[in-house]
């Protein structure tokens, strides 16, 4: 039944990131396929921090086309961003 | 005595021209991001940017793109970011764009090039930037690895051993793999 579900799940749709994987390591393709995810504080850091960036990214992407959003409040949402990355390196270099 | 009053007015001057360095910094870092186009798009237009993709044939796929640059001559350009310590792309972000390339290529009617840019971001508060172009793969073969996983989450295939041996110390996984190669294998 548990199976079934799985396979169901996996058969709507592969993401990118699942294919992408594929060219780490199939061992951990499989193993994450049959024990769940199990990631470590080291990758769990690294994925907050790549949101975060992310974040950033597309707050500069959405000012570059659109100026006005950077004229308004995008600024803020820049701020927002950057204290947050700011928080993040205070947190990793005590933690 | 009074060279100990001036103690604190240097720490100051210190402190001070300290935090202006690093806020100049910072915006100079943050500008190499907002301009960090390869030559190619330069006058280049963003049309998508952390958008969602997807198809349903021959293979479900969905992949979300960090930003598509429309060239002048109406090409779509992939642009992948990434923030790591190390400054070079890896095949996983090659299978990533080339999937996000499958995925845009079946929702839009302008063609995809056939490469992409890996925009590398170090995790450090003003990280270096690295550009690099990669050659993407092209649809049969994502759909032929999309086969394989498939393949071997089914036990079909048997999984190939990590390219890279330095994934092996940190991951989760390891006290699993028992049969793990010797060093002569990579």
């Amino acid at each position: 039944m548990k199976y079934d579900k799985q396979r169901k799940k996996r058969l709507a749709a592969v993401s990118a990131t699942d294919l992408a994987q594929m060219g780490k390591c199939e061992r951990l393709v499989l193993f994450e396929h049959l024990y769940g995810s199990n990631p470590s504080a080291a990758r769990i850091h690294a994925i907050q921090r790549g949101l975060a960036v992310h974040e950033r990214f597309y707050l500069e992407g959405l000012e570059a086309t659109n100026p006005q959003a950077k004229s308004e409040w995008g600024w803020l949402a820049t701020v927002r961003a950057n204290i947050r990355a700011l928080c993040a390196w205070l947190c990793r270099g005590m933690g | 005595m009074q060279l100990l009053s001036l103690v604190p007015v240097g720490m100051a001057v210190l402190g001070t021209s300290l935090a202006f360095g690093l806020i100049r910094r910072w915006a100079a870092s943050t500008a190499r991001v907002r301009f960090s186009r390869p030559k190619e798009l330069m006058d280049a237009e963003l049309v998508h940017s952390e958008k969602l993709f997807g198809i349903r044939q021959p293979i479900a796929l969905v992949a979300r793109v960090d930003r598509v640059y429309q060239t002048a001559t109406g090409q779509l350009v992939l642009v992948e970011l990434k923030s790591r310590r190390t400054n070079f792309p890896y095949l996983s972000d090659v299978i990533q764009l080339s999937v996000q390339r499958v995925a845009v290529s079946g929702r839009s009617t302008l063609p995809v090039a056939s490469h992409g840019y890996v925009l590398v971001r170090s995790p450090a508060l003003l990280g270096r930037l690295g550009l690099h172009r990669v050659e993407l793969m092209s649809g049969p073969q994502v759909f032929d690895l999309a086969a394989r996983r498939e393949a071997i989450l089914d036990g079909r295939v048997r999984p190939n051993w990590p390219v890279n041996k330095n994934l092996c110390p940190t991951c989760s996984f390891r006290h699993l793999c028992r049969d793990q190669p010797s060093r002569e294998r990579w």
